[in-house]
């Protein structure tokens, strides 16, 4: 299964761009995403549309863990 | 001739070698691509060009004239777009799967928003707008698919855009 994923940023101090990305593992509350420089903890999942043809759409909420950007 | 920026986003572009297997693999875990036959991603596949870019490079930019619509196959690239002060907001972050530039090879408008790599080695797929239309006219079956996909890819941007406005 494909999961296209719908990220949306809430709170912290400063706007977040939101995301959009094909993963292999479906997305859980409490795991860790990268969009960006940025990390956040993933707070909810919900299925945005059904299934089909090995894809699952999701929308997935999450929030700022730090607000440092990330060293590459 | 070209301007310093253009100079600048043809040298960060690196090209790459994939087999043909290596490249439908890849594009079957591509929503723009689903439902197509393997004869069919035979064909299509050999339309794409690859494409890499170092971080901060700048893919198109807002208002430029575009030809082709791009894959990210790896890395995650940054939507841009101008505000009336003509800074730059970035409103969307694209990663693995996501197309973009695609509205123009429907509408031929421009670009409606400036797009910059986020990652180093940033790797990227292009189908050129005329490549695209000449399959879709020679089989009507990729083409319905193709553009079936390209709706519901808009549609689930819309429907990412309503979630949160």
């Amino acid at each position: 299964m494909i999961y296209t994923v719908s990220y949306v940023v809430v709170g912290g101090k400063k706007k977040y761009p939101s995301g959009m990305m094909n993963q292999h593992e479906r997305p859980v509350v409490g795991s860790h995403v990268q969009l960006g420089n940025n990390v956040f903890e993933i707070t909810e999942v919900k299925r945005m549309l059904p299934p089909s043809d090995d894809f699952e759409f999701l929308h997935v909420t999450c929030k700022p863990i730090e607000e440092e950007t990330v060293d590459e | 001739m070209r301007n310093t920026g253009e100079q600048d986003k043809f040298i960060s572009i690196r090209k790459h070698i994939y087999s043909m297997d290596e490249i439908k693999q890849l594009l079957k875990h591509i929503n723009l691509f689903r439902g197509l036959s393997e004869d069919q991603l035979d064909q299509v596949a050999l339309l794409t060009r690859p494409e890499s870019y170092d971080r901060d490079a700048v893919i198109f930019e807002q208002n430029d004239s575009g030809d082709k619509m791009y894959i990210v196959q790896s890395g995650q690239v940054e939507v841009q777009v101008k505000d009336r002060a003509g800074g730059l907001n970035s409103v969307l972050i694209l990663g693995e799967g996501q197309i973009f530039g695609e509205m123009a090879l429907l509408d031929h408008g421009a670009r409606s928003a400036s797009v910059v790599a986020l990652q180093p080695n940033t790797r990227l797929y292009t189908i050129s707008r005329d490549d695209f239309k000449e399959l879709c006219q020679q089989d009507t079956g990729i083409g319905y698919v193709m553009m079936r996909n390209i709706a519901l890819d808009l549609s689930f941007k819309i429907r990412h855009q309503n979630s949160f406005s």
